[in-house]
């Protein structure tokens, strides 16, 4: 892609993906690393993202692909995550000021395996359906529905542990 | 999330006018009558404004201007397809080359690719369903050396991007051997060929490259199909 192409693209979707990043990895500098990834990645395969149907979907995946990678590799661990300012989080916490099952479970992203992982994201930060995520990831829908249910089990069993106590923030 | 709002990546996608007319217009009533989601497309457009108050488009580019070119590591191994949700046939070559410019030597025989998905390995083989890839599979290689040898292997995208599954040459006694490291199979992809050398001496990109053009204009190599379905 040319360097206006790459530029425009960040102008429309960059800070949308940023977000993005921002809400998965947790961490300002991953996030702010992790985007640029995906726009070098954009950089060079620019004709799969030309021909592409839906222009955000084709960059959320790489995106996701990048995030997960990222948090597979290093271990990442989100103990030290600072809010950024123009990331508004209220949808992120519940009305008593504890963790909502999103947050909870984005904070837990990484002891998902890949796949896992992106049903995750799908469902929780995008809100798709089981038919969508089934499309979106290749899975029956059934497989869905049974690794939601697995990871449901896990973040009930998370906040019994804490017993409500994790702060958010 | 309510059955009554719109779902956050249809409101995303209206944002950035991702979506065909039809829908955007039908998602644009629903904005005008929900207050709940309404608001969320505010909040989109505030992240997007703050976003670009804070690293303008300029600054952006010239962040990537500055990165070192992606040289790819050992893995992830990134295959790209065109598009999402379309089901592009990917293709990965195998080509055995006993050193640089030496040409191909051998075909399907002594290297083996083996397939990770969920908690199955297969290996493939070139031939029928079971032997296709997809998005999220981890592939692991091994060889059969008849005698002892130093081993290299490198992934060649067909953008002429290679990424090293084994840079640096590594001393294996004869049998079999799985060489370390892993690629995992990334969206979207393109054609992929495996080069595995057994030269001790140093290759470069452009050699890597030749050798896999020599093995596909051999016929020597294995096709194996990425099924994007």
């Amino acid at each position: 892609m040319t360097h206006a192409e790459v530029n425009e693209a960040y102008e429309r979707y960059g800070p949308l993906v940023h977000r993005r990043c921002l809400r998965i990895l947790r961490e300002k500098t991953a996030a702010e690393d992790t985007l640029q990834e995906v726009y070098i990645r954009l950089w060079r395969y620019g004709d799969s993202f030309r021909e592409a149907t839906s222009k955000i979907a084709w960059l959320y995946r790489v995106a996701d692909n990048c995030c997960f990678d990222r948090l597979g590799r290093r271990g990442f661990v989100s103990t030290t995550e600072t809010a950024p300012e123009n990331y508004s989080d209220t949808d992120q916490s519940g009305a008593e000021g504890k963790l909502d099952d999103r947050e909870l479970v984005l904070r837990i992203l990484r002891l998902f395996e890949a796949r896992v992982r992106q049903v995750v994201v799908l469902r929780y930060l995008d809100e798709m359906t089981h038919e969508e995520i089934a499309q979106e990831t290749g899975w029956s829908r059934q497989t869905v529905i049974k690794k939601l249910a697995m990871v449901e089990s896990q973040v009930s069993a998370l906040r019994q542990q804490f017993s409500g106590g994790i702060d958010h923030g | 999330m309510a059955e009554n709002h719109l779902p956050a990546r249809t409101i995303e996608r209206a944002f950035v006018e991702d979506l065909p007319s039809g829908e955007l217009e039908e998602v644009r009533k629903h904005l005008a009558n929900c207050f709940t989601c309404d608001d969320k497309l505010r909040e989109l457009k505030a992240v997007h404004e703050n976003r670009l108050r804070e690293v303008s488009a300029s600054d952006f580019m010239a962040r990537l201007a500055e990165r070192p070119q992606p040289r790819a590591s050992s893995r992830p191994l990134a295959l790209y397809s065109a598009g999402l949700m379309a089901v592009a046939a990917c293709v990965v070559l195998l080509a055995f080359v006993r050193g640089p410019s030496s040409g191909v030597r051998m075909k399907g025989h002594g290297v083996g690719i083996f397939r990770k998905r969920g908690g199955d390995v297969a290996l493939l083989d070139g031939f029928g369903s079971n032997s296709k890839i997809r998005v999220g599979d981890a592939l692991r290689v091994s060889v059969t050396l008849e005698r002892p040898e130093k081993i290299s292997a490198w992934f060649v995208d067909k953008n002429g991007r290679v990424d090293p599954l084994v840079a640096t040459p590594i001393d294996f006694e004869a049998g079999q051997h799985e060489l370390p490291g892993s690629a995992i199979v990334e969206a979207p992809c393109v054609d992929l060929q495996l080069v595995v050398t057994k030269s001790g001496g140093k290759m470069s990109d452009a050699e890597i490259k030749r050798e896999a053009e020599l093995a596909l204009k051999n016929g020597t190599a294995e096709v194996l199909r990425c099924d994007n379905n």
